[in-house]
Formats: C-alpha cells, sequence, structure tokens
C-alpha cells in the first residue's frame, strides 16, 4: 500500500511538470534572429559552387547572409516535393530543373514573380528567350533562368579525319560513323547515358524527336505507340551494337570517363561537361537530326520564405550581367544572357560558345506538364526494358503509351 | 488497491501516449490513408474517399507485381545464402584454427561500414568495363559479366552486395550462439564415439536452432526492405528487374505525391511480411528442418 503522502507527492510533482512544459512551450518564441539569412536549395556540382561564389560576394556587398543546401538530383526534387505541404520555410532560394517548373508552378510552391519584376524594370531583354519560356507556366513567370543548359553534341575530329567522315548532321550519319569507327578502330562508336531514369529519357528523346516522333506533347498527346515510334526504336537498338559494355547502367560520371579516355567517338553532352574534354580532339556542335533539348536550371521563390525580397534581389544578383560573366569564367556555369555568350573574355576561354548559344536559341522544351516527373519514370521503366531486351519495342512503347494515357487521364 | 492502479496507469501514461502517437497513429492514418486518393496543393492535402480502388490499382500495375518478384526473390535467396554461409563460417571458428583472431576483425568489417560507402565500392568492382572482377574473370580467360546491366544476373548482383555486408552479422550472432553449447555435452558425445560429423549433425546444430530462427528473422525483416543498394546501384534497373517494394512505395510517394496509393502499398507490404514471418514459425515450431 502506497503511504498518501508519496501519492500526493507524486501526482503534485507530474501536475507541476506539466504545467511547466505546456508553459514553456506556449511562452517559447524562437529569438529573433540578428540579420536575415537567405537559404538556397541547390542540385550539388558545378552550379551549386557557382551559387557558394555569388554568395560570397553578396555578402560583402550587402552584410546579407546566404547559406546554400545542397542535394543531389533525386534529393533536391523531393526536398521541393516536402515543401509543398509541410511549407516549412526553410528555404528562401529553390533551385529546379526546368520539367519540374510545371509541378511546383501548379501545386502553388512557387511565388509568381511578374508584379514583383515589374517594380524593377520586367525581366531583362538580355536573357535568352528560350530560357525564360521554360520560366513561365501558363503564361506567368515563376523563376529567373540561371543556367543555361542545352544538349550539344560531340564528336572525335581526329578519328572523323582519319576515316574520311562528314561532320554528322542526322542521327543516320551517326549510326554510320558509328559503325566505321567501332570496325575499324575496335572502340565504341557512340555512347548512350541511358541509366534508368532521368538520363535515358532525356538521351532518347532527341533521337525520337529527330524522326519526327513528340511521345507527349504539351497538349498532352501521346504519339509513341505508332510504327514511326517503333522504328525508331529499333534504330535505337542498332547503335547500341556500337556502344560500350555496360552502356545501360551508364550516367554522367561514365560518360564523361568514356569520353576522356577516348573510349568512345560520339555522345550527346551537357555544357558543363564540355571544359574539361580535350579541345585538339573533340569536336562541339549543334546536336543531329533535331532541336536541341534545353535543360536550363532556373531559380524560384517558395511562398513559405520569409524573406523573399531578399530572396529575389539575390536571385537578380546571381543572374546579373557581371555575376553570370564570373560564374562563367570561375565556375564554369553556363549562362543564360545572350551579352555574356558573346563577351570576348568569355569566349576566349570557352570557344564552343557561339554554338552554345545557337542551340540554347533553337532549344526544345520537354512537354510541360506538371505529371512530367511521373511520365518520364514510366518512359524510362518501359524504355530501359526495351533497351536491355526484356521486352520488345513494340511491347515496350504500346505499355509506355497506355500507362502515360493514364496517367494524363488522372490515374 | 483501485487508487493505487490509477497511479500506475497515470504514471505509464506518458510512455503510452508517446508509444501511441509514434506507432499507432501512424498506422491509422495509413490505413485511413490507403483508401483516399491524395490531392496535393500549398500547405494543403485534399483526401479523396477511393473505397478499394488503391487496391485494384495494385492488381493492374505491372511495377508492383515485378516489384513483388524481385522482393521476394531477393529475400529469400539472401537470406538462405547468408544464413548458410554465416553458420559456415560460425562452425569454423568455434573448431578453431591458427590466426583465427586476426580473421575475426576482417570478416566484420563489412557490416561495419555504411550501405552508401559499400555500395559505392562495389559499383566500381563490378563496373563492366574497369571494374576488377571482370578484370580478373578476363585474365582467368573467362568471358567479362554485365554484372548491373544484364537483367538476367543484376538482382544476383545485389543478393551478393548483401551477402558480402551481411553475413558477417549471421556469423556474429551464431558464433555467439555456439559459444553456449556445453563443453561437457560435445566431450561425451567424442567419448562415446560420434563422429565431428555426428557431433554437429545431433549436438551443435540442433541447440543453435533458436539462434538460427532469430537471425534468418531478422535477416527476412531486413532484406524484405530492400531499398538503399537498389537505388544506388541500379535505380530498380535494368528495366524493371531489380524494382523493389520499398523503391516503389517511395517513388509513389515522394516523388508522384500519390500518397494514397504508396500508403495501400506499404499496408500490402506490412501484410506479407507478417505472413511470411508466421508462416516460417510455424513451420519452425511444427519441427520443421531449418
Amino acid at each position: 500500500m502506497m503511504e498518501t503522502n508519496t501519492k500526493v507527492i507524486l501526482i503534485v510533482s507530474i501536475v507541476v511538470v506539466l504545467i511547466i512544459a505546456g508553459a514553456a512551450y506556449l511562452l517559447y518564441k524562437p529569438a529573433p534572429s540578428q540579420a536575415v539569412k537567405i537559404v538556397v536549395a541547390a542540385r550539388k556540382g558545378t552550379y551549386s559552387e557557382g551559387l557558394k561564389l555569388a554568395a560570397k560576394e553578396y555578402e560583402a556587398k550587402t552584410g546579407i547572409k546566404v547559406e546554400v543546401v545542397e542535394f543531389d538530383y533525386a534529393g533536391l526534387h523531393e526536398k521541393l516535393a516536402q515543401e509543398v505541404v509541410q511549407a516549412t520555410g526553410a528555404y528562401d532560394v529553390v533551385m529546379m530543373d526546368d520539367p519540374w517548373l510545371p509541378e511546383f508552378a501548379s501545386s502553388g510552391l512557387l511565388v509568381p514573380l511578374d508584379s514583383l519584376l515589374a517594380q524593377r524594370g520586367g525581366v531583362d531583354p538580355d536573357f535568352i528567350g528560350s530560357a525564360v519560356n521554360v520560366c513561365r507556366y501558363k503564361g506567368k513567370l515563376y523563376a529567373i533562368p540561371y543556367v543555361g543548359n542545352v544538349q550539344l553534341f560531340v564528336y572525335n575530329k581526329q578519328l572523323f579525319a582519319k576515316y574520311g567522315l562528314p561532320e554528322p548532321k542526322t542521327w543516320d550519319d551517326v549510326l554510320h560513323a558509328a559503325e566505321v569507327i567501332h570496325d575499324k578502330e575496335g572502340i565504341a562508336g557512340y555512347v548512350f547515358r541511358a541509366a534508368k531514369g532521368n538520363p535515358i529519357v532525356t538521351n532518347l528523346l532527341p533521337i525520337f524527336w529527330g524522326s519526327g516522333v513528340e511521345v507527349v506533347d504539351n497538349e498532352g498527346n501521346v504519339d509513341l505507340d505508332t510504327p514511326r515510334a517503333v522504328q525508331v526504336f529499333n534504330f535505337i537498338l542498332e547503335l547500341k551494337r556500337y556502344a560500350p559494355e555496360g552502356t545501360e547502367n551508364f550516367n554522367s560520371p561514365e560518360v564523361k570517363a568514356a569520353l576522356a579516355n577516348k573510349a568512345t567517338a560520339m555522345s550527346i553532352v551537357w555544357p558543363g561537361w564540355v571544359p574539361n574534354l580535350d579541345t585538339k580532339v573533340w569536336k562541339v556542335i549543334v546536336p543531329p537530326g533535331s532541336k536541341p533539348m534545353i535543360g536550363a536550371w532556373l531559380l524560384g521563390i517558395p511562398k513559405s520564405s520569409r524573406h523573399q525580397k531578399e530572396a529575389l534581389d539575390f536571385i537578380l544578383f546571381v543572374t546579373s550581367r557581371e555575376m553570370q560573366k564570373k560564374l562563367a569564367l570561375e565556375a564554369g556555369v553556363p549562362p543564360t544572357r545572350k551579352s555574356v555568350y558573346q563577351d570576348p573574355d568569355v569566349v576566349a576561354k570557352y570557344p564552343w560558345y557561339p554554338v552554345q548559344l545557337s542551340a540554347l536559341e533553337n532549344s526544345k522544351m520537354r512537354p510541360r506538364l506538371p505529371q512530367w516527373k511521373r511520365i518520364e519514370d514510366t518512359l524510362a521503366n518501359y524504355w530501359h526494358q526495351a533497351f536491355t531486351g526484356q521486352m520488345s519495342p513494340e511491347a515496350a512503347l504500346k505499355g509506355a503509351a497506355q500507362e502515360v494515357r493514364a496517367i494524363l487521364k488522372g490515374g | 488497491m483501485g487508487s493505487e492502479r490509477w497511479v500506475g496507469w497515470l504514471l505509464v501514461a506518458p510512455a503510452l501516449l508517446v508509444l501511441a502517437f509514434l506507432t499507432l497513429f501512424p498506422i491509422v492514418y495509413n490505413v485511413y490513408l490507403s483508401f483516399h486518393e491524395t490531392r496535393i496543393t500549398y500547405r494543403r492535402i485534399v483526401y479523396v474517399w477511393r473505397g478499394t480502388e488503391n487496391f485494384a490499382k495494385m492488381i493492374r500495375d505491372p511495377l508492383f507485381a515485378a516489384a513483388l518478384r524481385n522482393t521476394l526473390y531477393f529475400m529469400a535467396v539472401a537470406t538462405a545464402s547468408e544464413v548458410l554461409l554465416g553458420l559456415g563460417l560460425a562452425l569454423l571458428f568455434k573448431e578453431g584454427f591458427r590466426g583465427r583472431e586476426k580473421v575475426a576483425p576482417i570478416i566484420l568489417l563489412p557490416m561495419m561500414l555504411p550501405t552508401i560507402v559499400v555500395t559505392a565500392f562495389w559499383k566500381t568492382l563490378l563496373h563492366p568495363e574497369f571494374g576488377a572482377i571482370n578484370n580478373i574473370l578476363e585474365a582467368l580467360g573467362l568471358p567479362p559479366v554485365n554484372w548491373l546491366g544484364d537483367p538476367r544476373v543484376a538482382m544476383n548482383s545485389i543478393v551478393l552486395v548483401d551477402l558480402w555486408q551481411w553475413t558477417p552479422f549471421v556469423f556474429v550472432f551464431l558464433y555467439a550462439g555456439a559459444q553456449t553449447v556445453p563443453r561437457d555435452l560435445e566431450a561425451a558425445a567424442l567419448v562415446d564415439g560420434a563422429s565431428r560429423l555426428q557431433l554437429y549433425r545431433h549436438i551443435v546444430i540442433p541447440l543453435l536452432r533458436p539462434y538460427i530462427l532469430v537471425a534468418t528473422l531478422l535477416r527476412l525483416i531486413d532484406t524484405f526492405r530492400l531499398f538503399d543498394k537498389v537505388y544506388a546501384l541500379t535505380g530498380g534497373g535494368p528495366g524493371v528487374a531489380t524494382e523493389s517494394l520499398t523503391l516503389s512505395v517511395y517513388r509513389y510517394a515522394f516523388n508522384y505525391h500519390m500518397l494514397g496509393y504508396a500508403a495501400a502499398l506499404s499496408l500490402v507490404m506490412l501484410g506479407i511480411l507478417s505472413l511470411v514471418i508466421l508462416a516460417y514459425l510455424a513451420y519452425t515450431r511444427g519441427g520443421g528442418v531449418l
């Protein structure tokens, strides 16, 4: 039997602890921070390094501290997706791959920028039109283009000269050259970046586009299960015969290694990879067959940010002419302004920039659909099965088309 | 007496509340979600009642079928191999050999490494052109294997990585168990003329049964949750050859915001795991051979 006194003490103690805890919770207010700090969620790599460099300059100029938080590609998308629901306000600036913009604009995460920018003179016409277009969704502007990424194509000019091959203008030219070099040199003629997910889709899509197959258009029309699309896939499998072993698992590091080791003669590349290539060996051109795919990286402001004004100020600082030039020269970040592509200092360092500017100006966007991430993964599932021989191209394209249509209907 | 019980409840109440919040609430919410479709907009989730539609969708979902098949395969093959290998190693160490103390820490090393390090290390080893394993095969005059790119081989490569990382755990666990086998029992059997094989078959392994049971259960549960190795090594590819249930749940929930369908998938996962464990326990309690 417990003593009555002990019981009373126990109950009183519990009640007191609960009252103190409750009061502490109700009265607690986070200490007001000494100064505004801008937190940027960014994709890890060259682009986040560029942001860090800009952050230092911005801090020196304004006294506002900028912290760059880095994520890998999938991790960044996941963080932004979580921020839609949780609205933690953890980030003031978010970096996005351009196909994500419709998803995050339609879910209401991003602050529309038109009226905010109107007070500051609107969008600078120096920005390349196609790079600004990917920042819009249903006519409204939700971001400012930070990285002028666009697909380019490289070929080994020494080997092409050795075998008298012309510069590839079509995908048939690519196949022919791949076959010749593969047979005569004993190396891969062409390398696919075909790991499952975003890589295989961004790598194969231009080949479909080059043959007039849209796959999915902005209105949600799907033309994947057509004889023409099957023909294109059979062409891809033919080209794969001249690709290196394991190409179905290659992502950027493997493709970069294949180019650096001259283990292949041709590849689609992204601008960030080009500075490391030996210009005596590799020639950079606009990809053959179709309009090049734009893959710009954008900076937007989440509604949950508590420092939206400062965030916009930082974005405009990063994407200013002076900073873009500095970031291009010092960090290798591809610019989004025409004047920077034409700047003599920049062109002296990156002689392929006129080609890149022309590719950007004529580039093509992936479909502007909020469900694009899911559609991309669905395409990847089926295409990868056909690419690795687990499914015939007919069955894979039919399966993909059915699923994509179901997704677009809200399934 | 009654009031004492009241005080007892009061004392455990905080713990019960925490438990309810951490365990019960997520399960109930998960069940609720699985019968709904979620529409996510800024700061808001709208729940639309969908009845059993999410479960019906699963039957038509080819990705789910592939993920289920792959997960069960991985669970069976990885667990069986790890337990057999771990048991073999434990018995070898129990027998004793020269330098045993020096070898043990090396065997335990893989288990202490974070999975992300393990996968990065194996991705290099398994590279089709520059990987050490194919280089060795080549030196031996054997054809190279596309370890992570060939759909017939990829899942087995992931089993291999899991085997490397987790066999040491089974080994340590069973080796600890083997220390509890009474020495005099072994001595008596040997005096009675039992061979080493008979000693292990009739005395040591039967006494190790409870340890083997627990090790198997732990490995079954862990292998069923296959995620990180697939995520880092193949992303579920080639095609859908290494797609796993947890990877599908992750994709539907965090990439496509389909929380209802992801919840239904995870409920089915819970059901399958419970069935496998109950079946295994019933089988072993019924005197089945381990």
